[in-house]
């Protein structure tokens, strides 16, 4: 009689062990985190061209991705900066197939409140990045994410650039925690 | 009318007296003996046929067995095979495989006289092979809504020559509903002890072990099966019984 005793206890305990695990399992597999690394963005700063270790506003700067908008005159989804003073800024990068360059523009609108306000011209550089997209697995929840590599970035000259320099620090784009790109000014 | 009167108080003592000698009674044992049968029962999972046909993202079946050694000990095993597609927003993947497991059933259930029904908990080890085939799936991206593009990979890519291996406790029961012929339900509670993971991927779904989770070793599962017991050999089960005689 002891030892059936101690068998249905076993059993108890086993059963109330399998319906917490479902539980708990439930909860945290099948959503995938918001704070979840995912694809990461390009993390970029902006500096003193004069003196390269300090960081530099760039004055009423607006950035947003080529072909989305043209010459925006207010804040949109597409204007990830809008005519306001940065030292830094956050690209989406395009996905784009494994094992084949891709290229995402970006339009940077120097003194943009000239051109809004209808008083002079607004200085306008455009950047090319170039890099190859590779897919990782991360979770069955969040499924697979993209870094990017091989990241390279060039200024289309137009003769009259507000930015004198790039530099590229990270040529592997796979988190938020570092900043890849300094552009000097 | 006195004589009839006296002729009664002697009945009524006479009869009396045979009340009171009923208590000298004593108790002796009583030896029954029962018939068991030994053999073979096999049998197949019916849960996981009625998914194949109900569920169109599952196929599998398993075939199951067991052969009693002693009073409660039964040697155990089940054999099966499954295709199972996960498709949810961020992937589509398909495992297929095969899987053994392996054991022993303890049954721990009092049975009345002849009866030969289990009520048990059961050990086993598992061992599946299989391969996953990754058909399609998209890059997770918050951001994505900025280039209005949701980047997907319908090429797919298969990983082949997968393995795992896991132990697992079970409890169930199997009743006789007729004549040799069982009927059984079980849960299990696993435990995976090891996995040959594809690169730059996971085993989603095991066969024989069922879906995996990313926080930890676990896995459940349960059972639905019919068996037919094929009878080897009887063995006498002895039934000592107290009971109650004259003197």
């Amino acid at each position: 009689m002891d030892i059936l005793n101690k068998i249905k206890t076993v059993i108890v305990l086993t059963l109330s062990l399998m319906i917490l695990l479902t539980v708990q399992n439930c909860e945290r597999d099948d959503i995938c985190a918001e704070g979840t690394p995912t694809t990461p963005r390009l993390l970029i700063e902006f500096y003193d061209a004069t003196s390269p270790e300090d960081l530099k506003s760039v004055p009423r700067l607006t950035l947003y991705g080529e072909g989305l908008v043209t010459d925006p005159v207010e804040s949109s989804d597409a204007t990830l900066i809008f005519n306001s003073n940065a030292n830094s800024a956050e690209l989406p990068l395009l996905v784009g197939p494994e094992n084949e360059t891709t290229t995402s523009r970006f339009i940077l609108e120097q003194s943009s409140n000239l051109r809004i306000d209808e008083t002079g011209d607004s200085n306008v550089d455009i950047i090319e990045i170039s890099y190859n997209s590779e897919f990782q697995y991360v979770s069955r929840a969040c499924g697979f994410k993209s870094i990017f590599t091989n990241l390279s970035i060039s200024l289309d000259n137009d003769g009259d650039t507000w930015i004198s320099s790039i530099d590229v620090i990270e040529s592997t784009v796979d988190n938020e925690n570092t900043v890849h790109v300094q552009i000097f000014h | 009318m006195f004589k009839s009167f006296i002729k009664s108080i002697a009945i009524l003592l006479l009869f009396s007296s045979t009340v009171l000698a009923q208590d000298d009674k004593k108790t002796v044992r009583d030896t029954l003996i029962y018939k068991q049968k030994y053999g073979l029962r096999l049998g197949a999972d019916i849960g996981k046929l009625a998914r194949t046909f109900i569920d169109d993202n599952y196929t599998g079946f398993e075939l199951m067995g067991d052969y009693r050694l002693t009073k409660r000990i039964y040697l155990a095993g089940e054999i099966g095979n499954e295709e199972r597609t996960i498709d949810d927003e961020v992937l589509n993947n398909t495992t297929k495989g095969s899987y053994f497991k392996g054991g022993i059933d303890l049954n721990f259930y009092r049975n009345w006289l002849d009866m030969e029904n289990m009520i048990y908990i059961g050990f086993r080890g598992g061992a599946s092979t299989f391969s996953q085939t990754l058909n399609s799936y998209n890059i997770y991206n918050v951001n994505n809504q900025y280039w209005n593009q949701q980047f997907s990979v319908e090429e797919g890519t298969e990983f082949e020559g997968l393995t795992a291996f896991w132990v697992e406790v079970m409890i169930g029961l199997k009743a006789e509903l007729f004549n040799n012929f069982f009927a059984g339900i079980n849960v299990q509670l696993k435990g995976l002890i090891t996995e040959t993971a594809p690169d730059n991927f996971e085993n989603l779904y095991i066969p024989g072990f069922n879906r995996t989770y990313d926080s930890g070793r676990f896995g459940t599962g349960f059972g639905f099966n019919l068996s037919y017991l094929v009878p080897i050999f009887k063995k006498d089960k002895v039934v000592i019984q107290e009971k109650e005689v004259d003197e």
